[in-house]
């Protein structure tokens, strides 16, 4: 699996390159977001416009992200396709994560990537 | 049966096929669907990978089938969370399976899925969604499950968890997805 790193606003942008983000890759995606640097004070917005498919796993590591990231960098989300948008309705995940209908241009600044699952 | 690996199998049976008594493997005789529509079998081993595999297929075999797409995606994500349930939880060894029959109608799925997990009556399992502030990184699979299907029925057959539904397309139904979608 692979995710790209921008920078847009003073927001780090988190774009995942994958089109389902389930059980399969959930553990590798967090590890992936785990090993970014990020500084205090930086909003980081995870993109997710190339995700046509999340399940509950998926959703889990999102969630698990935020924790990771902590108050000081607040993960908001961005371009949910509709089936992903209905997942965040049914778990009433869209009442306590920002989401934005697209992420900000950013400017890419690094690709990361990890093969060994998905 | 196009065979995938040892423990991976498809079949496809078209619109008018000869359905009645097909064996599905020798663990596991299933009877065919009561008329001529189209339907499908499916059996993988019990892994993640497989697993994404043949959602993959079954996916293909629905959008072939011109589903409403709202169905298609449900039906993805209710299989996705029951099989990775099957998966993480069912102690499965090297051999555990899944099988998965679909019936299609037109605006409507019925699915068995069985599996060779450990027992599990989901009869308590999500009857609400965890508390969104708690910020829960799990216990939602049963939650969705429930939330998008109709007419959930458990049995311990032998070896297997058999699990039935149906989902429907939202005209006309009183689950969940109806109302999510209505929102």
């Amino acid at each position: 699996m692979q995710v790209t790193l921008g920078q847009a606003d003073g927001a780090l942008v988190i774009t995942v390159r994958e089109s389902r983000l389930d059980a399969a890759v959930a553990l590798v995606f967090k590890e992936l977001v785990r090993n970014v640097t990020v500084e205090d004070g930086t909003r980081v917005i995870l993109d997710l416009k190339h995700v046509q498919f999340l399940d509950s796993s998926g959703l889990g590591a999102i969630v698990g992200v935020m924790k990771l990231l902590g108050p000081a960098r607040p993960l908001e989300i961005a371009a949910l396709s509709p089936s992903v948008r209905k997942l965040f309705r049914l778990t009433r995940m869209d009442t306590v994560f920002r989401i934005h209908d697209c992420a900000p241009h950013a400017e890419d600044i690094d690709i990361t990537q990890i093969t060994a699952a998905g | 049966m196009q065979t995938v690996s040892a423990r991976s199998g498809y079949r496809e049976l078209p619109a008018k096929g000869k359905a009645a008594g097909r064996a599905t493997g020798k663990n596991h005789v299933m009877a065919g669907p009561p008329d001529m529509r189209p339907a499908l079998d499916v059996r993988c081993g019990a892994d993640l990978d497989e697993v994404r595999h043949t959602l993959q297929h079954i996916h293909n075999f629905l959008s072939k089938h011109a589903l409403p797409s709202d169905l298609v995606e449900d039906l993805d994500l209710v299989l996705s969370e029951a099989m990775t349930n099957i998966v993480l939880h069912g102690n499965t060894d090297a051999n555990g399976l899944i099988e998965c029959q679909l019936v299609l109608r037109d605006t409507a799925v019925e699915c068995r899925l069985s599996d060779t997990g450990v027992a599990f009556d989901p009869a308590g399992a999500g009857l609400a969604a965890p508390e969104a502030k708690a910020f829960s990184e799990g216990g939602y699979g049963w939650f969705l499950i429930r939330s998008l299907t109709c007419q959930i029925s458990y049995a311990r057959k032998g070896a297997w968890n058999v699990l039935c539904f149906s989902m429907r397309s939202c005209a006309g139904c009183g689950a969940e997805r109806c109302w999510a979608s209505r929102q």
